[in-house]
């Protein structure tokens, strides 16, 4: 219902545009009062997402500099079979592609399995799924972070004391996600899952195979999520069609939204201190993505490192559809009049960007670090002002991920040499 | 046993330095910039700017091979750069809030169109499953919530064509102001951040015959930079709103000034690093001044505001 309201309105938009603007009563003042909030209004919705996904990748940032157990990479997934250590770059080319394009092969796999699971109305089975994977992540890769943290800082801890801690965390993950909760504790704990999985893609993915999949997964999300047959796009439209909402968890909002799978219920609402009330959730099949990918990483880190004796029920697994999926991101415009409507990001954009910089920083110099910082949050920013001329979900990976992937090879290549010849003998320019 | 000793050591001189050259540009982005979503944007926008004419500046570095060992051939390319940028920077943001403001007043156009037609809906029950799925583009959640303003006459837009008045997104000077902290903090911060993640590791400075005081060399430079390229840019907004050209003179004489005499700094002896210091001192005092009377800052006023940050607000948030 929303979609369909939403495209009336898009229509009725369109038409007004298409007829002209009709004079009406000119009062300035408030003319540039109200541009003035509504640009305001805008910004404060680009700060709202600024904000977490700096605090993600640089979460991510630190841990990756000071836990070696993330910057060390000893096992590789079965995802990834070419991973010979040398040195000749035509080797590590077709290795790399490969690689990455077996994984964008799994992403693409899980993608139609969920979108044929979603079509033939197997609610149940898709919502056991996301369950079983936040269970895995919460539980059992937070308990490898903790422990590997705990190792670093050298500080003693018992099983005892760490079981319960880890059941409380888990469980108050479980809850705040899935089900009701204060919105800063819910934000709190996708922003650790996300970081949590950009860390695990990391440790377990070869270097260069990391960039060619992050390059790979952005092009497939602007085809899946743009091209009219593409399936995020159906899952979206299917989802439309049946008047419900998608799966509200692991999306990244920044106000409440509380629904449960498949259903279209009132949706709670919950005073923000803002006021707001639940904003929109024709949300692409994000979500699915994120599940689907964190089901597969899980599976593939689980297999790996030996813990978790997770059942290889799902096979598709791997980094994939995080990614792909994630990158439904909305803002709803009826701007200063209700502040209600919050910025939707999908958590694999957050995995993604994570990952980039993550990968940035692990080779040890921080120039690049930051410039890949900077030219994510404009790539970020730029495709939040494309949503507000366009209107419509749109992939938030391509034009970040583009931006940082030139700014890392550009800045470790040309920029860094500069850069450390002029600061050894204290230059400044 | 001394590990924690040394780390702690490390860690100090790490948080000494950092502070040294950064927390002005912290202080002032607390409490001029973090509260308006707009001037961070431009910000980031501004750091990226900066970026951009670090790599032109790099690349040039990289492609004249032979001047590769002569610094100054690139430093001179750089700082050139920097000016180009920082004047295209101030073309670009004009005509981004001319962008802008078109987009703003279609949006309040559409605004208008959305809840005029939501409520029209809402009164013939179009509004299926209720306010569900997310408050349905919003106009029925304006209309259901009851917590937004009922919409009156007084909000309707003008859309006439060429509607005069440009919308004033930000004002020149606080733009400037915001513009030059983001260069200034991203020029520092590309030359300390190396040098601070490696201070925070085990070792220390002066094991292969630099004298002790690199770091802190290094630091106070850094923070004398960013004060100079706060002035820097507001001088040079201000001059091309104005059209009084002959400041950029100013601006760029002084950036060669200060820029080619820390080519004295040399790991012998840190006493010769005092002249960059001290002549970037006085250019950013001259600086500062100037850029004051440019605004037309009352001077007593600019030095109350440092005491009072109820008064800076004030001003920094025209």
């Amino acid at each position: 219902a929303a979609r369909a309201q939403s495209e009336a309105v898009n229509q009725q938009q369109q038409q007004s545009g298409a007829e002209g603007e009709q004079p009406r009563v000119e009062d300035v003042d408030d003319e540039e009062e109200d541009a003035d909030k509504l640009l305001l209004y805008g910004s404060k919705q680009i700060i709202r997402l600024f904000v977490p996904v700096s605090i993600c990748m640089l979460f991510v940032v630190s841990i990756i500099s000071t836990v070696s157990y993330y910057s060390s990479t000893q096992q590789y997934l079965p995802y990834t079979p070419f991973h010979d250590q040398t040195d000749d770059p035509g080797k590590i080319a077709w290795q790399s592609i490969l690689n990455a394009l077996i994984i964008l092969g799994l992403v693409i796999v899980m993608t139609i399995v969920l979108i044929v699971l979603y079509k033939l109305r197997c609610y149940k089975v898709i919502q056991g799924w996301l369950y079983v994977t936040s269970v895995l992540i919460l539980f059992f890769f937070s308990l490898i972070f903790f422990g590997v943290l705990l190792s670093t800082l050298n500080l003693a801890f018992d099983y005892i004391t760490m079981a319960v801690c880890v059941w409380n965390f888990g469980l108050v993950g479980q809850v705040a996600i899935h089900w009701k909760g204060p919105l800063l504790l819910q934000q709190m704990y996708l922003i650790f899952i996300s970081a949590l999985m950009a860390l695990v893609f990391i440790k377990f993915l070869p270097e260069w195979t990391t960039w060619v999949l992050l390059v790979l997964i952005s092009i497939w999300d602007l085809v899946a999520v743009l091209c009219p047959k593409g399936p995020l796009r159906m899952l979206v439209e299917t989802a439309q069609e049946r008047n419900e909402s998608l799966f509200p968890s692991l999306i990244y909002s920044t106000t409440a939204a509380y629904m449960s799978v498949g259903t279209a219920e009132q949706p709670q609402q919950q005073q923000q201190h803002d006021g707001n009330v639940s904003s929109d959730l024709d949300e692409s099949g994000s979500h699915q993505q994120q599940h689907q990918a964190a089901a597969q990483v899980l599976n593939g880190g689980g297999g790996d490192g030996g813990e978790a004796g997770v059942s290889g029920g799902h096979d598709g697994d791997g980094p994939d559809a995080a990614g792909a999926g994630s990158n439904g991101l909305r803002v709803r415009n009826k701007a200063f009049h209700d502040e209600s409507h919050g910025v939707k990001l999908g958590l694999g954009d957050f995995v993604f960007y994570s990952i980039l910089v993550g990968r940035a920083s692990s080779a040890g110099d921080w120039n690049t670090t930051l410039s890949c910082y900077f030219a994510i949050l404009i790539g970020l920013s730029l495709t939040l002002l494309l949503l507000a001329i366009g209107r419509r979900a749109l992939p938030a990976l391509p034009i970040s991920i583009t931006f940082g992937v030139i700014f890392y090879f550009l800045t470790s290549l040309i920029v860094s040499p500069f850069v450390d010849a002029l600061t050894a003998q204290q230059f400044f320019i | 046993s001394s590990q924690p000793a040394s780390a702690a050591m490390t860690l100090l001189e790490f948080f000494g330095c950092s502070l040294i050259s950064f927390s002005p540009a912290l202080i002032m982005f607390i409490f001029t910039v973090a509260n308006n979503p707009l001037k961070i944007i431009i910000l980031t926008c501004s750091a990226f700017f900066w970026l951009l004419s670090l790599l032109l500046s790099s690349i040039v570095w990289f492609a004249v091979v032979p001047l590769r060992k002569q610094l100054v051939f690139s430093m001179v390319v750089s700082i050139l750069f920097q000016e180009a940028i920082r004047i295209a920077f101030y073309f670009f943001i004009k005509r981004a809030e001319e962008g802008l403001q078109k987009i703003a007043l279609a949006e309040d156009a559409s605004a208008e169109e959305t809840s005029q037609q939501s409520m029209s809906d809402n009164a013939t029950g179009g509004s299926g499953g209720g306010g569900s799925s997310g408050g349905g583009g919003g106009a029925a959640a304006a209309s259901s919530a009851g917590g937004s303003e009922p919409l009156t006459d007084a909000d309707q837009v003008t859309l006439t064509a060429g509607t005069g008045r440009p919308v004033k997104i930000l004002h020149l000077h606080s733009l400037s102001y915001v513009c030059g902290l983001g260069f200034g903090f991203m020029a520092g911060a590309f030359s300390m951040v190396n040098l601070l993640a490696d201070i925070s590791g085990p070792g220390s400075v002066g094991l292969g015959g630099e004298h002790e005081g690199f770091l802190l060399v290094s630091s106070v430079l850094a923070l004398m930079f960013v004060f100079l390229n706060i002035c820097w840019t507001v001088v040079t907004f201000v001059c091309i709103e104005d059209r009084r050209l002959y400041f950029l003179a100013y601006v760029w004489g002084s950036h060669l000034l200060c820029s080619l005499l820390t080519l004295l700094n040399s790991s012998a002896s840190p006493l010769l690093s005092l002249v960059p210091i001290m002549v970037s001192l006085t250019c950013a005092l001259i600086g500062l001044l100037l850029s004051l009377h440019l605004v037309e800052a009352n001077l007593a006023g600019f030095f109350t505001s440092l005491v009072s940050p109820a008064w800076m607000l004030r001003v920094c948030r025209r």
